[in-house]
């Protein structure tokens, strides 16, 4: 299930699209566009590791969802002046210097496991996860749903603030 | 091999973009990123660390961790937008260095 050269062709894509919001993005339909790029990506390797579950909520929520209160978000806001530059940090080389040390020893680390890493995840059908859900993980999935509840409080709370 | 390159750059990337972008939803797109990556991450390994057979129930168990991490996810992502909408609409604040400006 796992071509290679697809999943470092999508993956490229992926990272592009990543660049294009961490670094160079200045107009928000660009760093939107990127941000789409990405999930877009995750999903498709969501989706070639076998988690067809997964790459679909990918898509509605994050695509559908999360990405539209983005865009929303970034067009309600005021934006800054055109002639400052994306990155206006003082410390790039220092934030380059720790993203960079994270990322070669995650991959140092994991190197050991490149023999079986191909290895696609079973197919699972929409029964095996709902079982999952409320079996194995049923406390868990009971804490995401309060969680939700919670945000949702805690949206309306922020969004009314002091009106009253 | 490839996947774990991809993932850790993809968590680098956003982990970048935390430590230098100041505007506050760009930010928090990168903290996305960033979670988008360490999922991703997950996901691949589940494959390595626990191999299962076709149709049986601890399938389905990866997809349901990985669902309970998009959720909380998207909480964080919706807490984590109203704040800056809050900020940007009614105090004109689009970047962190700001938030200090108007403690202060």
């Amino acid at each position: 299930m796992l071509n290679d050269t697809l999943v470092i062709a999508v993956g490229v894509l992926t990272l592009l699209g990543a660049v294009v919001v961490a670094v160079i993005g200045r107009e928000p339909l660009r760093v939107v566009s990127g941000l789409g790029v990405v999930f877009l990506g995750l999903a498709l390797l969501f989706a070639g590791l076998g988690a067809g579950m997964l790459a679909a909520a990918e898509l509605f929520l994050y695509v559908g969802g999360v990405l539209v209160i983005f865009l929303f978000v970034l067009m309600l806001t005021p934006s800054r002046g055109e002639d400052e530059p994306g990155v206006t940090s003082r410390h790039d080389s220092l934030a380059f210097t720790i993203a960079l040390g994270i990322a070669v020893l995650v991959i140092i680390v994991l190197r050991q496991l490149e023999p079986s890493f191909q290895a696609p995840l079973p197919i699972t059908s929409l029964q095996d996860v709902a079982e999952a859900l409320t079996g194995e993980y049923l406390v868990p999935f009971e804490i995401a749903g309060v969680l939700l509840l919670v945000a949702l409080v805690a949206v309306v709370a922020i969004m009314r603030g002091d009106d009253e | 091999m490839s996947l774990v390159v991809i993932a850790s750059l993809l968590f680098a990337i956003g982990l970048y973009g935390v430590f230098t972008r100041r505007e506050i939803v760009i930010m928090l797109a990168c903290i996305e990123i960033m979670l988008g990556a360490a999922l991703l991450l997950a996901v691949g390994l589940a494959s390595i660390a626990a191999p299962v057979p076709t149709g049986s129930a601890a399938g389905g168990s990866v997809e349901a961790f990985g669902l309970i991490v998009l959720v909380v996810a998207a909480a964080e992502a919706a807490v984590g937008m109203s704040l800056a909408l809050r900020l940007g609409r009614d105090d004109g604040i689009v970047r962190s260095d700001d938030i200090q400006e108007v403690q202060e």
